[in-house]
């Protein structure tokens, strides 16, 4: 027992360099080449428009193979700060998925945020759907002030199967930047 | 081999970082990562563990500390006893899941669930399929186009249609609407029970919109239905839509549903076959880490255990050979090794007692020691300090002791040493010796008394020798002889030269008084009967013969007295230079004298006037040596800090060799005339102000040279 207890200094620098050197993995993936993100306003919304991100082989095999295929959108919108951490504005999740029927060689397509579910019998129009976000409305306008910067980040996970509830596949759900833009309303 | 089990370790260190290098997660990280994450943790722990216990190990090598090979060998040896079987177990297990990677996604499976999923679509197209060309029949079928078209519509004729065509297809229902969407007729082959509003979906749209056949499948409560819409034309136009619904077979959809759901497993687990591998790979290493390190840490503290005794009883014998006997091992298992350490204690209190008794015995002898060199030592140094040579023999005739003394007094040989015989060595200049020795051996009398006289570096010594035996309980159980030799030559000489004095005192005394008359008398003779002499020559000759040899005898009576009435120097700070100058003013008559006066300002401490009539002495011997040669005189000085010398020279015919070793005894002249009292006296001018008189050389030149002090003597002192 005392030597774990001697060796817990080091066992806690060798835990520590781990999970540096896993975070220092996770930003390596994290500086893909970002879509062109659009922002776009009216006088009661915020819109927004980005993609299409690029959909590897791995998932469009997924869903012709019948696996679900989740695409978890977050947007987050800061404040800019010139010398200080940004303060955070607010962010907002949409979750799109896709389940392949093999029998009818289809997809149901679901928009879990407005609930509004579809089939389509063409791969091509499910990743239409998955990779792209439309003239999606993001933030109430009354939140933003005229004449400051702010930033839009949007974040994307795919996920592969079931999207599963527990708190650890929540706190391992890393997404990834794919947009980023900073605007400054009129 | 043990170089090897040194560095093991290192080397499992090594081979450790080479696995995480090579096991490196990479990729997107994910949950399945994890795991890996969690290996290289354990990993990069095992290898910092191992790199210490590897460095400590070459330390305590190379410190040499006791018990560290052993504790290092157990070690790695439980370790290895380990990390063998299961390094093979993670192999085979590794080969294992690679095997059954293979037998699981063979070929043979996939296209087994590729066929029965083709079979699953194939019978869903089918009855899509029967469904779209039943409806194509229907949406054909010119009485029901006239029941629907024909105004006001026979419901019961319409129905009965409905009813023949569903039977006709085998159809669940069958419904029409009309083209505002509202159902005109239903007929389905369930009861009321199944009677629900039909409503038309999006797929109905291309009927109504298009005038195409579009068919769906539907989902409702674990039951599977084709439906179907179909536009019913009349006349061209689209007067209705005609939907149908066909319920799929419950077995067949479980069926089709279970293949399809088995595929898509297939196909995840295909897809993620590298992800599983490396998980059973990482979730194996895991298991194995674990038991290593736990074996390890068993391993270590179970050496440390079992050789701690060994090391605090290696250090234990390392501070006893040091000489630290208050060590103490307080702590011991139960077992063999705390036997031992128990048998080490009981050692290390009986050699400190052993240790205390020897000291104790020691610090006696010490003491006797130091008492009887105590003794040697007042001994040697009153030996080494007396002008007296001293001479032990034993019994066998060997020296045991001679000091300094004896050795310079009569310059022995390095022969003469302790242990040594002395009746060889007595021999040749010091037979004498000898003969004393065996004098003081043979006769009866304790002690033995003789003056001998010794010739030592050519010169003549006159030694008072005395000698005892040394026996009986007063010698302490030696016995042998002690001789003991005095120098007593210038005591003699003293002695004698003080007899020659009284001697001569009393002979000029008895000599001079009638000289003085004899010498008047003849000069009388000489003025009286001069004249009336019949020989004048004869006469004039005979009375100035008795004349000059009064007058000489009165010289010499003159030179007697001032040898026998030597006064005592009165020593003084003169400066050399004024004697040097008195002696050129003196001799300034003689062109071949050249005086050569001193440069600096030196004094030497003497009398004055002894020394001049030491000076006039060697000059007149000077100018007499060179009177008919010619030659020229020298006189110059020269000093150092404590001498100042005068030299003569004189280029006269010299000193004869033989007798230059004679030239300052008294009575000793190589003159006809000369008394040989005048080198004597200046001889023991000399010497009585601690000085010096020597011949240098004894011709050509012949050099004397007189030494005097600058400073204060002890003798003068005294």
């Amino acid at each position: 027992m005392s030597v774990i207890f001697r060796l817990l200094p080091k066992i806690s620098v060798a835990v520590a360099a781990v999970i540096s050197m896993f975070f220092q993995v996770n930003i390596a993936f994290s500086a893909p080449q970002l879509s062109p993100l659009e922002i776009t306003a009216d006088h009661e919304v915020i819109y927004c428009t980005t993609g299409p991100v690029p959909i590897t082989d791995k998932v469009k095999q997924a869903l012709n193979e019948g696996t679900p295929v989740i695409f978890s959108w977050e947007i987050i919108i800061d404040e800019v700060n010139d010398y200080w951490i940004d303060d955070a504005i607010g962010s907002i999740t949409v979750v799109r998925q896709a389940v392949p029927d093999l029998i009818s060689k289809s997809w149901l397509l679901t928009d879990t945020s407005s609930g509004i579910s579809q089939r389509v019998y063409s791969v091509e129009e499910v990743i239409q759907f998955l990779s792209r976000l439309q003239n999606f409305p993001t933030l109430d306008r009354s939140l933003l002030t005229s004449g400051t910067l702010y930033s839009f980040r949007i974040k994307l996970h795919i996920h592969e199967g079931e999207l599963s509830d527990s708190w650890w596949s929540e706190a391992t759900r890393f997404g990834k930047t794919v947009a980023l833009e900073e605007v400054a309303l009129p | 081999m043990t170089g090897i089990i040194r560095f093991l370790p290192l080397i499992m260190t090594a081979a450790l970082w080479a696995t995480i290098i090579m096991l490196w997660p990479t990729g997107t990280p994910s949950e399945g990562s994890i795991v890996a994450w969690i290996n290289m943790t354990l990993l990069i722990i095992l290898s910092l563990a191992l790199l210490k216990y590897g460095l400590r190990i070459l330390r305590e090598q190379k410190e040499r500390r006791a018990g560290s090979r052993l504790r290092a060998k157990l070690v790695i040896a439980l370790v290895s006893m380990l990390l063998i079987p299961t390094a093979i177990l993670q192999v085979a297990g590794n080969q294992m899941v690679e095997r059954g990677m293979d037998v699981w996604f063979d070929v043979r499976v996939d296209t087994l669930l590729d066929q029965a999923l083709n079979l699953a679509q194939g019978f869903y197209a089918r009855v899509d399929s029967d469904l779209k060309q039943g409806l194509t029949a229907a949406m054909n079928d010119n009485e029901l186009l006239s029941h629907v078209a024909t105004l006001p519509i026979s419901y019961a004729l319409l129905n009965t249609r409905l009813h023949e065509i569903m039977q006709h297809e085998g159809w669940q229902s069958i419904q029409v609407f009309d083209l505002n969407e509202r159902l005109v007729a239903n007929v389905q082959m369930e009861g009321l029970p199944g009677l629900e509003s039909a409503v038309l979906d999006d797929e109905a749209k291309p009927a109504l919109t298009l005038g195409l056949i579009s068919t769906r499948l539907v989902s409702t409560k674990g039951e599977e239905m084709a439906v179907g819409y179909a536009p019913l034309r009349a006349h061209q136009n689209v007067v209705g839509i005609l939907r149908a619904q066909v319920k799929l077979p419950e077995g067949i959809v479980q069926n089709a549903r279970a293949v399809e759901a088995d595929y898509r497993s297939y196909k995840e687990l295909e897809r993620n076959r590298q992800s599983i591998r490396g998980t059973f790979t990482h979730a194996m290493l895991i298991a194995t880490l674990a038991i290593i390190i736990a074996a390890g840490i068993v391993a270590v503290g179970f050496a440390r255990r079992l050789t701690s005794p060994i090391g605090e009883l290696a250090n234990a014998l390392e501070r006893v050979t040091e000489g630290d006997l208050t060590v103490s091992i307080p702590s011991a298992p139960e077992d063999e090794l705390g036997s031992l350490v128990h048998s080490f204690n009981r050692m290390t209190l009986r050699l400190k007692q052993n240790v205390e008794a020897l000291e104790q015995t020691q610090a006696e002898l010490t003491g006797a020691l130091d008492s009887s060199r105590q003794r040697q030592y007042v001994l040697e140094t009153l030996l080494a300090n007396l002008q007296a040579g001293v001479l032990l023999i034993d019994a066998k005739g060997n020296i045991r002791l001679l000091n300094q003394a004896m050795r310079e007094l009569l310059h022995l040989s390095t022969d003469w040493m302790p242990g040594r015989s002395i009746t060889p060595l007595c021999k040749g200049r010091l037979h004498l010796v000898g003969e004393f020795y065996e004098e003081l051996q043979h006769q009866s009398a304790e002690h033995l008394q003789r003056e001998l006289e010794l010739t030592v570096n050519k010169q003549d010594l006159h030694i008072l020798a005395r000698g005892a035996r040394l026996s009986g309980a007063g010698s302490a159980g030696f016995s042998g002889y002690l001789m003991v030799l005095d120098d007593v030559s210038s005591l003699a000489e003293a002695q004698r030269h003080r007899a020659w004095a009284e001697v001569a005192q009393r002979l000029a005394h008895e000599i001079k008084n009638p000289l003085t008359p004899i010498k008047l008398a003849a000069e009388r003779l000489q003025r009286r009967f001069r004249k009336t002499a019949d020989d004048t020559d004869v006469f004039d000759s005979c009375t100035h013969a008795i004349i000059t040899q009064v007058e000489r005898l009165q010289r010499l009576l003159g030179d007697f007295s001032d040898l026998a009435r030597m006064p005592q120097p009165k020593p003084t700070a003169v400066p050399a230079r004024e004697l040097t100058t008195d002696m050129r003013e003196l001799y300034s008559a003689y062109p071949r004298i050249h005086v050569e006066t001193f440069t600096d300002d030196i004094q030497c401490y003497c009398d004055a006037d002894q020394i001049r009539q030491i000076l006039i002495n060697l000059m007149d011997n000077a100018l007499a040596a060179t009177e008919e040669s010619k030659a020229p005189v020298h006189l110059y000085g020269s000093h150092d800090d404590n001498i100042v010398e005068f030299h003569i020279q004189d280029g006269g015919s010299g000193i004869p060799d033989d007798s230059a070793s004679h030239i300052f005894d008294a009575y000793f002249s190589t003159k006809e005339d000369g008394s040989g009292l005048g080198l004597a006296i200046a001889k023991r001018i000399a010497d009585e102000h601690e000085g010096e008189l020597l011949l240098v050389s004894n011709r050509q030149p012949t050099h004397f040279c007189l030494r005097l002090p600058t400073e204060e003597t002890s003798m003068e002192q005294s």
